[in-house]
């Protein structure tokens, strides 16, 4: 093994020397020692690594090209459920497109975003409605998630400083199909503290999957410290040299019982998206 | 020597005299105290208004107004203390204070109810406001930055909260990044303005500026001056003084109320001129049936001689300076009556005694004011009337031959 | 006696007329003030009942702690099993499930906040009247997509009949949902909160629209008594917690607190106010006998030298009181009715004011109409003799009094 190759980190490269001036008298301690230290250094790499590359990882899993995502969204409100079901094109972080399948009042609704825009169909009266304002801060089809939230912008590092804080093993529930899976992970910690002021959130905690870098677990909070929101992220599936999780929910702590679920039924990246897919126009059709 | 007689002519008839002087005094009185109660009773909501929600005079950032619904933070007065400073020193302002407006959603873990969140500087607002005074429950803020709140008494209802209870608000700062606090109720507010008891929390300037990420901005200044009657004019003194702001008086914050009670003005100008007219028909009629009874005694006059414009003056002599002496009574007594209407206020709460358990509780004390206007008009008014009711009988009596008339009665 | 008292009065014609006048226009004004307290009252409460509390309503006990918000998620499921346990009350005579939902309208770049109120247009002649009030166009019916807007409402939009509205609102589980409706009539309650803020549609469509399949957000009830209301509202909600445990409760239209404390405390401050009206007004009619007495001195001094006793003198001056005081109330009764009636039916038209008021959100109509009542006049009538009689009392003592010489010298 080589350690100087994987080790990028400068100061592997000042820990090797030091064990190789050992005394000859002490081999068997300092072998002993070679061994500790080299299981330390297999894990070295990625312990070694900062919040922000923790995050770079994170980022090769759950940015991509384009991709095409059927889904069904599961809102719970005091002990109803509500079931809708969506497809979707999109393309990057600004540009997406998506149909709701289901219940039959929804089928037909189409939400268009670019950027920062949006706009929403609905075919009942044929009409288009820009979401601006007010509307934004709306919940979106009646779930815990804003338009805000669906807008805001996955590139976290721009906005945000990141620290990493520690590691632990925590606890993720999620459903796969319809079995509840509860899972243990190692994970990383992560502190997103915001840089620039016009941010929804003041802070993000962050709890990145060790091995797949894949976030299980995001807690949004107040500039006051106060939690507000959380989120898990979980059933998740490889996809080439790709991680993606399958299920996300969001609760809102500030709400009694509201929790909304989305599972991903389908999903394939990389796909070639029909020209025109991201217009107005296209909403109506 | 015209002068002379009528004012002889007035002592002579004193029971005569007495009760057409009694009818204008009482008559006037009456009118002044009822105008005194009616425009006390518009006055009421008004003060309600300027002393909970705008003071007299409100200084804005530009473009705060078109967007006022909304609250917008970022629509601020930024560096407030050299405006708040300059203002305290105009000798015609009586307290200044300044204040910021934020759209919040309390919750109790359970419901979230959308609010408005006011954040009042805890040394100032009194100097403006009359928030401190109605905390019928608990305390008022001692320190800027304490983490507490007030609720008016229906939020507090609704949320079933007491003083001591712990409640969240939500809120967005100046830059739209979610806040939220969990705050201790330390009073309870109940001011009978609906805007206040119902849909305000009154958090801690000092907590609303570090929360809300204004720095030393707020979104308003407030301003008492000490005549409100100079208003307008201070207002334009103000705007021309600080051309960057908006100065706005709490008539064009106001304008819903005020249109409410010009509205309800219509059904109180025909109260009013129902108790003119009583008055009218009690002063003419008293004069008239004086005067006729003189009928004699004008065709003793006419007969020594005397011209009849001369009579005719003499009896619109007689009833002005009747009408003169009713209406100082008049305006005496209104004043008198109206002296504990304007000081303690009439409780129209003790109506609504059998009323019991109504949710929404009016107590209801309105005060009287001190309408220089209706003392004026009722003033001038009641010796015109006098004057002018004398001189039909004296016409027509003077018309008479002075045999005749002296035959008459 | 009479005979006397009936020549004094015919005597001295313009004496008479004088007092006389004095009562009737006391007599007029109690008549028509409190014509016009009752119209303006009687139309605030009525508004409010058909508006907005009906003599009783069945709410989800979740929709009153936010009602100002119109919570359409606190809705009563299954309405129409609900009605059927109120409409079992023996004092119920209608039962009306309705939705209030908000909607901002778009104009002109700028959102309008309005009132759709899902409605049986069938039952809306016992409810809000709607079909009465329709200006122009006709009521719309039921299961259609079609809405009758208030006039001020259309007039500000710039729509007229025939014109499509679409109407985007957030349904019970907050997804956006739309529904274009055509306008079929045009209504005026004359209440500016209503004509400029609401719109009517058919109930099943509201449904519809809002998500709300079987639920209504709250049920009006009808009783044959509305004083009884709070009686029956109790029994309503004993018999729907058997059912329902404690999901429902039930207001009274008394329950509406805030327009009853504040009904009452307007009609207690114009009680008040009417009360100094009516003393004023006995004053005058006092002072007007009073001098009349005066006036007599001579007279009377005659009366008592032809040896008439003290209370014959008395009674004669009550006597020609109480003949003027009843002719004088008469006329004063029929002058007061003209007045009260004529208010009654054109009223004083106070839109033009009104009409500033954006957000004003009192249901009280534009145009102030007293309401006509012969029991109004009666009591202005009969208290036009009795304060008449009453004030001649004391000039009477003092007729009685008076020496005959002492009267034949004065003056």
């Amino acid at each position: 093994m080589n350690f100087r190759q994987r080790g990028r980190n400068p100061r592997l490269n000042v820990a090797v020397p030091i064990i190789t001036k050992k005394r000859k008298g002490a081999e068997a301690f300092s072998l002993r020692l070679l061994l500790t230290l080299s299981l330390c250094l297999f894990a070295l790499p990625s312990v070694a690594l900062t919040g922000e590359e923790i995050i770079d990882q994170v980022d090769k899993n759950m940015t991509f090209g384009t991709a095409r995502t059927e889904a069904k969204m599961v809102i719970h409100v005091s002990g109803q459920e509500r079931v809708k079901t969506m497809a979707s094109y999109s393309e990057g972080e600004d540009k997406s497109f998506s149909e709701f399948l289901s219940p039959p009042r929804d089928k037909g609704v189409k939400y268009l975003k670019i950027g920062d825009n949006m706009w929403m169909y609905l075919p009942s009266v044929d009409k288009i409605i820009k979401i601006a304002g007010h509307m934004l801060k709306q919940s979106m089809m009646g779930s815990d998630f804003s338009y805000e939230d669906a807008l805001e912008s996955n590139k976290l590092k721009e906005k945000y400083a990141v620290q990493l804080v520690s590691q632990e093993t925590i606890y993720i529930k999620f459903r796969r199909g319809t079995e509840e899976v509860t899972k243990a992970r190692p994970c990383y910690v992560l502190d997103l503290t915001a840089k620039v002021k016009d941010v929804n959130y003041h802070k993000i905690r962050i709890w990145v999957d060790r091995e797949i870098f894949v976030p299980v677990r995001e807690e949004l909070f107040a500039l006051s410290g106060k939690k507000l929101k959380v989120m898990i992220l979980g059933d998740v599936q490889k996809h080439g040299s790709r991680y993606y999780p399958r299920y996300v929910s969001m609760k809102n702590l500030l709400r009694e019982d509201s929790l909304t679920e989305m599972i991903i039924t389908d999903i394939k990246f990389d796909v070639r998206i029909p020209k025109d897919t991201f217009t107005q126009r296209n909403l109506k059709n | 020597m015209l002068l002379r007689l009528a004012f002889r002519n007035i002592f002579r008839h004193f029971t005569r005299t007495f009760l057409t002087f009694l009818a204008i005094a009482i008559g006037l009185m009456f009118l002044i105290i009822i105008d005194s109660m009616l425009t006390g009773i518009d006055q009421e909501s008004f003060d309600r208004i300027i002393n909970y929600e705008t003071g007299h005079i409100k200084i804005f950032d530009r473009g705060y107004r078109e967007d006022e619904e909304n609250l917008p933070l970022d629509k601020s007065i930024d560096s407030p203390g050299r405006i708040v400073k300059a203002v305290g020193l105009e000798p015609e302002v009586a307290g200044v204070t300044s204040r910021i407006n934020f759209r919040i959603m309390l919750s109790d873990g359970i419901d979230q109810y959308p609010a408005v969140g006011i954040a009042v500087s805890p040394s100032d607002d009194e100097a403006v406001f009359l928030l401190k005074q109605a905390v019928t429950k608990g305390e008022f803020f001692f320190t800027a930055s304490e983490e507490s709140i007030l609720l008016g008494e229906g939020l507090a209802e609704d949320f079933d909260v007491d003083v001591g209870d712990y409640m969240t608000i939500l809120m967005r700062t100046k830059y739209d990044t979610f806040q939220a606090l969990d705050l201790r109720v330390k009073g309870i507010l109940k001011t009978e303005d609906p805007k206040i008891d119902w849909a305000a929390v009154v958090i801690p300037l000092g907590l609303g500026k570090e929360s809300l990420d204004m720095g030393q901005g707020v979104t308003e200044i407030d301003i008492k001056i000490k005549d409100p009657a100079r208003l307008e004019e201070f207002r334009d003194m103000l705007a021309q003084k600080i051309p960057a702001l908006e100065v706005v008086t709490w008539k064009e914050l106001a304008e819903d109320v005020l249109a409410i009670a010009r509205a309800k003005r219509g059904g109180t100008s025909i109260m009013l001129f129902s108790i003119f007219l009583i008055a009218l028909i009690g002063i003419s009629n008293t004069i008239l049936l004086a005067a006729f009874e003189r009928t004699r005694e004008i065709g003793m006059m006419a007969a020594m001689g005397m011209r009849r414009g001369q009579i005719v003056r003499l009896f619109v002599f007689e009833g002005a300076m009747i009408g003169f002496f009713g209406s100082i009574t008049g305006c005496l007594l209104g004043v008198l009556l109206n002296i504990p209407f304007v000081k303690y206020g009439i409780n129209w709460g003790i109506l609504m005694r059998d009323v019991g358990d109504v949710g929404y509780r009016i107590t209801g004390v309105s005060r009287g004011v001190w309408n220089i206007d209706t003392f004026v008009i009722a003033f001038v008014a009641g010796i015109v009337i006098s004057a002018l009711t004398s001189i039909y009988p004296a016409w027509v009596a003077s018309r008479l031959e002075p045999t005749e008339a002296l035959r008459k009665a | 006696m009479l005979k006397i008292a009936l020549r004094n009065i015919l005597r001295n014609k313009r004496r008479s007329v004088l007092t006389g006048l004095s009562i009737a226009v006391a007599v007029m004004i109690a008549i028509y003030m409190w014509s016009l307290i009752e119209g303006v009252m009687d139309n605030l409460f009525d508004n409010t009942v058909r508006m907005t509390s009906g003599h009783v309503r069945i709410l989800n006990k979740e929709y009153v702690k936010r009602e100002k918000m119109l919570p359409l998620e606190a809705n009563i499921q299954g309405y129409k099993a609900v009605e059927k346990i109120a409409a079992a009350n023996s004092n119920v005579t209608l039962t009306a499930g309705r939705i209030k939902f908000g909607v901002l309208l778009e104009h002109e770049g700028s959102n309008k906040p309005v009132f759709g109120i899902g409605i049986v247009p069938s039952l809306e002649n016992q409810v809000s009247r709607l079909d009465q009030k329709i200006v122009a166009g006709r009521l719309i019916e039921p299961g259609k997509e079609e809405i009758n807007i208030g006039a001020m409402l259309a007039n500000e939009l710039g729509l007229k009949i025939g014109d499509t509205l679409t109407v985007v609102t957030q349904t019970a589980y907050g997804s956006i949902t739309a529904m274009n409706l055509t306008i079929v009539g045009v209504f005026s309650y004359g209440v500016i909160s209503v004509d400029k803020t609401t719109f009517f549609m058919p109930l099943s469509k509201a449904q519809q629209l809002l998500d709300l399949n079987n639920a209504v957000t709250e049920i009006f009830v009808f009783v044959k008594d509305m004083n009884k209301a709070p009686e029956v509202a109790r029994e309503i909600q004993a018999s729907l917690e058997q059912v329902y445990g404690d999901e429902y409760t039930t207001k009274s239209w008394r329950d509406v607190s805030f327009y009853w404390a504040y009904m009452r405390l307007a009609k207690g401050v114009y009680a008040v106010i009417y009360f100094l009206i009516l003393f004023l007004a006995s004053f005058t009619i006092l002072n007007t006998m009073y001098m009349s007495v005066l006036e007599r001195v001579k007279e009377i001094g005659m009366m008592k030298a032809l040896g008439l006793k003290d209370r014959q003198v008395m009674g004669i001056v009550i006597l020609e009181a109480l003949m003027i005081g009843t002719i004088a109330s008469f006329i004063g009764a029929i002058w007061g009715s003209g007045i009260a009636y004529y208010l009654s039916v054109e009223g004083i038209d106070l839109s033009s004011t009104f009409e500033q008021m954006d957000s004003f959100n009192f249901p009280l109509s534009s145009v102030y109409r007293a309401l006509f009542r012969w029991g109004i006049v009666f009591f202005g009538f009969c208290m036009g003799i009795l304060f008449s009689v009453a004030a001649s009392i004391p000039p009477s003592l003092r007729a009685a009094r008076m020496e005959p010489t002492e009267a034949l010298r004065e003056l």
